[in-house]
């Protein structure tokens, strides 16, 4: 790297920063739009290539392809790209606002307070007001409970420290799955069956309801986010340096939080939960391109995105049985997780 | 910033208000055109009660053969036709006894646990029982309107003095009575009284307590009552089998378990509990007669209807909560009917998948709380 | 224009009372040293100063206006404080760590832009650590870090500096780099610049006016030249100096050895 002596050099290196993110966001942006076109073509009911393009492009018109194309495959895999996003984004945040890499959006005990709150659903129609909403509503709301118990327990006279936050919501979160297990053990069989399922993650029945009702929370939740990048930029680095610098950590940091819960809570009123994806993703990012959120907030709502399109194409469609999607992410982000960590060098956590 | 702040905040609301619009254009839809709707399948819900081996797989056979195929080709059929098909005979009309008679009062019963396989006991004939299973009570309800010459689930059975005295005295208690509600149990409600039934709280044999168990036999036999427990063997593993056994031995009281999983072995069961609650041959005769008829009935049906065919037609079972439904007997109803059971695997099934096998004939569970339309997956 | 007023200034943290009825005032273009024995307050006391730290009864006047009503980034402002320890999580590279600093002022004007990139430049140029700039923060030595985290201080554009402990960790020749840039930015900068320190020498040389904390309390506060004499040294650390004018410096200090009437009891 040339030596930095004027000012125009200094311009220049921030140019040359500024233009390398800008390529790398758009490549992975591209990877992304091809991910999704390839995964159009993949699904139980087939259809070939040129079905595909010709339904798309509006060359052929046939009822049931226009459907399956349209109703079935497109919000399936949007959904997909949003639910990738948001948990990868709320790990990342999670991991930068409590600065540990095992943080991942159920640190907060928010997504055992969401399954608790289905599980209830399905098992006694607690939330039946809500109709056919009852089991994603109850969801979601458990989520934004949860976070609020889990941040009125870490509360002191003296603020809420990050570290007591992470303990109560481990505390809270293994709470919660205590009483899905009771829940578990009391119920008949079939609704064992479907809590089981409904914990495992599963984006098979999400058509365009599912993505009208996740994609405001969501939405939100990253603009949040995208809104606050300076700020986690500098929290990340350190919390006290960061209120000198002006920020309000203590404000950030309950935005940030809500943030989390509007996209955890949306994404398993959808899915159900898929664990994993919000730790893998995030540290692998952080691994590759380093700490700077300008970089690793689009890359990991992109790439997110990505990697849930390439886990639910897979776990539909390569095995004989449906898989649910969260078995997967675990299955095979955890060894792809290892790999990318022997393989590079750079030591980020002190 | 603030600038950007402003774009970022005016993209949010029209994502906000674009997913509003999805969702109305969503539910505003044709809903007919949608989801399963598409497979222009027969769609036809059934009592779960009478989907297992249990004398009332009759009734589930005849509905939903009417929904699929309509009237039956000849309904004047006799059981001599049946008993001369010999390819019918030899698969469904024949049947292993679990019990004999020793000619001085008792009976050898064959019963079965997953725990011990098959045991013989021997009992006298009994009065009353305490029942863990709906297979049992229904076996007596179709034995009891049989010799009281009532039809099966016919207003008329419900209300007929002989059939009401048989069930209130000899049901003297067993699974927890808000089944029965549940899941619309409708000779248990009309015939035993809540007030009457010795209520053991729980629905299967793993959750049974010994000691509620001993005082419910013992309510049983009061009155010098001999008296039975039904239970599931198939359940009855090495786990549960002595919470279940020892209180019979311990008060005095019969057991008998059976595990049945195909149409013939409801013959056995009905010939098995029959005896043991002191009917006598004739009326047992006539109630697997008549099974047996009414099932050749659709059996010879089905085969003319199906003949010629190569093409595999599927059916698909799902219950309440979404998932597919995969026992032995659902399988078996569904190949009598003329389907391929392939799709009941108990896996997930998604809406492509489903579109792709084309399943031409759609079961669904009567106490279904879902609507059609959810049933239907049209707001995927 | 960058002046701080404290004053009755108690805080406790804990049931444990840190800081005792503390009032000064300082003004812009003069360095200020704060001198003391370990645990005597000193940090807390410049924490209390930009609002790290909630003070329990009494106020602290920035240019009049009391912070403890002022918004962190307003206080950020005007106010640069460079801590202690620096330790760090992420591996940011030394650009991206000193642009942080732009975080209070930037947000008026939307990305970054030549304002921003101008004030880093100075910064960086002013810190000798233009060259460091694409390197990573965690690959740095403890002494070149701290000048990092002194720019970044500065990108701020601060009106007031508050230093805990600056020379820390740093190489002798950059002491001096240091402290040269400290009173530059007071003179020509105008800015007012408070450091706690233990180094008496460089106190004595570089600081216009001196205070000295014991116990929490202020005990003196004054011109260099008349707090910075052997009594006051050797009630405060417990040593034996000798001090004498110098044309050079103002004052020269020496350091002779412990005090013979020692006592480390407070």
């Amino acid at each position: 790297m040339a030596e930095l002596n004027s000012f125009e050099d200094l311009r220049e290196f921030e140019e040359t920063s500024r233009r390398k993110t800008v390529v790398i966001v758009s490549s992975v942006a591209a990877l992304a739009v091809s991910t999704f076109i390839c995964a159009m073509m993949v699904g139980n009911y087939h259809l070939s290539i040129s079905q595909v393009f010709g339904v798309l492009f509006g060359t052929i018109h046939d009822d049931t392809m226009e459907y399956i194309i349209f109703e079935v495959r497109l919000p399936r895999l949007l959904c997909c790209f949003i639910v990738g996003a948001a948990l990868s984004l709320s790990g990342l945040v999670m991991q930068s606002l409590f600065k540990n890499p095992m943080a991942s959006p159920s640190v907060l005990g928010i997504s055992s307070g969401a399954a608790f709150g289905a599980s209830l659903a399905l098992a006694f129609g607690v939330g039946g007001f809500m109709g056919s909403l009852m089991v994603p509503g109850m969801a979601f709301i458990f989520c934004f409970l949860t976070m609020g118990v889990v941040y009125m327990l870490a509360r002191t006279k003296y603020g809420v420290a990050s570290n007591t936050l992470l303990l109560a919501g481990v505390a809270m979160g293994a709470f919660f799955n205590g009483l899905v297990s009771l829940l578990q053990y009391v119920v008949n069989d079939d609704v064992l069956s479907s809590i089981v399922y409904w914990t495992m993650g599963s984006l098979n029945g999400c058509g365009w309801s599912s993505f009208a009702l996740a994609i405001a929370p969501l939405a939100i939740g990253m603009i949040i986010v995208f809104i606050l990048i300076k700020e986690l930029n500098l929290i990340s680095a350190g919390e006290e340096q960061a209120a000198n610098m002006g920020v309000n950590v203590v404000n950030v940091r309950i935005i940030l939080i809500i943030a989390t819960a509007l996209m955890v809570g949306g994404s398993v009123a959808i899915s159900g939960v898929i664990g994993f994806v919000g730790l893998i993703v995030p540290h692998i990012f952080r691994m590759i391109v380093g700490p700077n959120h300008k970089l690793l907030v689009p890359l990991c709502i992109v790439g997110g995105g990505i990697f849930m399109i390439v886990m639910d194409t897979i776990a539909k469609s390569m095995f004989s049985i449906i898989l649910p999607v969260g078995v997967l992410t675990s299955l095979i982000g955890a060894p792809f997780f290892i790999y990318v960590m022997r393989t590079r060098k750079k030591e980020i956590w002190e | 910033m603030q600038k950007n702040q402003i774009i970022v905040i005016i993209v949010a609301a029209v994502l906000v208000v674009a997913g509003i619009g999805v969702y109305l254009l969503a539910t505003g839809e044709d809903a007919e055109k949608k989801g399963l709707y598409k497979l222009n399948a027969v769609v036809t819900e059934v009592n779960m009660g009478q989907c297992s081996a249990t004398p009332g797989v009759i009734v589930t056979l005849e509905d939903m053969y009417e929904a699929y195929y309509g009237d039956l080709v000849d309904d004047t059929l006799t059981i001599d036709d049946a008993k001369a098909d010999t390819d019918f005979w030899s698969t469904y009309g024949t049947w292993d006894s679990l019990i004999s008679d020793n000619g001085d009062g008792t009976l050898d019963v064959t019963v079965s646990t997953s725990a011990k396989g098959d045991e013989t006991v021997t009992m006298s004939v009994c009065d009353t029982a305490v029942v863990m299973g709906t297979m049992y009570s229904e076996t007596m309800y179709f034995l009891a309107c049989a010799e009281n010459d009532v039809e099966v689930y016919s207003e008329e059975s419900y209300t007929n003095a002989g059939v009401k005295e048989f069930l209130s005295n000899a049901i003297t208690g067993g699974m927890i009575y808000s089944y029965f509600e549940d899941y619309d149990v409708e000779y248990m409600l009309k015939c035993v009284s809540e007030s009457d039934y010795f209520d053991l709280g729980v629905t299967s044999v793993q959750k049974v307590e010994p000691e509620k168990l001993a005082s419910a036999l013992e309510d049983a036999m009061s009155d010098g009552n001999n008296a039975v427990y039904f239970a599931s063997g198939t359940r009855m593993t090495a786990d549960y089998y002595d919470n279940n056994v020892n209180p019979c031995k311990s008060t005095g009281a019969n057991y008998a378990f059976f595990g049945p999983t195909t149409i013939s072995d409801v013959f056995s069961c009905v010939e098995a509990i029959g005896c043991i609650m002191g009917f006598d041959d004739e009326t047992i005769d006539e109630v697997i007669e008549d099974i047996q008829l009414r099932l050749y009935k659709i059996y010879y049906s089905v085969e003319s209807k199906t003949s010629g065919t190569t093409d595999t037609t599927y059916a698909y079972w799902e219950s309440g909560l979404g998932s597919t439904v995969k026992s032995s007997m659902a399988k078996v109803i569904v190949q009598y009917l003329g389907f391929d059971a392939s799709l009941l695997d108990g896996a997930d099934h998604d809406l492509e998948s489903l579109l792709e096998d084309n399943p031409k004939l759609l079961i669904f569970y009567t106490n279904d709380s879902r609507t059609m339309d959810e049933k239907m997956r049209v707001n995927q | 224009m960058g002046s701080i007023k404290v004053e009755n200034v108690d805080f406790s943290y804990a049931e444990r009372q840190i800081l005792y009825d503390i009032s000064l005032e300082a003004n812009a273009g003069e360095v200020v040293g704060i001198l003391g024995q370990n645990g005597c307050g000193k940090t807390t006391l410049l924490k209390c100063i930009n609002r790290s730290l909630k003070t329990n009864s009494g106020d602290v006047l920035l240019d009049g206006e009391n912070v403890g009503e002022m918004s962190r980034k307003n206080i950020a402002k005007k106010i640069a404080f460079v801590t202690q320890t620096t330790n760090i999580t992420f591996a940011f590279t030394v650009f991206e760590t000193v642009m942080m600093g732009r975080y209070a002022c930037a947000g008026d004007e939307g990305n970054t832009n030549e304002k921003d990139l101008r004030a880093v430049y100075e910064a960086m140029k002013d810190t000798e650590t233009l060259k460091f700039a694409d390197r990573y923060i965690n690959e740095l030595s403890g002494g070149e870090r701290k000048r990092v985290m002194i720019a970044r201080a500065l990108a701020q554009e601060p009106e007031i500096l508050l230093l805990d402990e600056p020379t820390l960790h740093l190489d002798i020749n950059h002491q001096f780099d240091l402290l040269e840039l400290v009173r530059k930015l007071a003179r020509e900068k105008n800015l007012l610049i408070m450091i706690v320190t233990h180094d008496l020498v460089f106190a004595s040389r570089y600081c216009d006016r001196v205070m000295i904390i014991k116990d929490g309390k202020l005990h003196h506060l004054g011109s260099t030249k008349d707090i910075m004499i052997p009594d006051n040294i050797e009630e405060t650390f417990y040593i034996e100096t000798e001090v004498s004018e110098d044309s050079r410096f103002g004052i020269n200090i020496l350091l002779i050895g412990k005090s013979k009437n020692n006592s480390d009891d407070k």
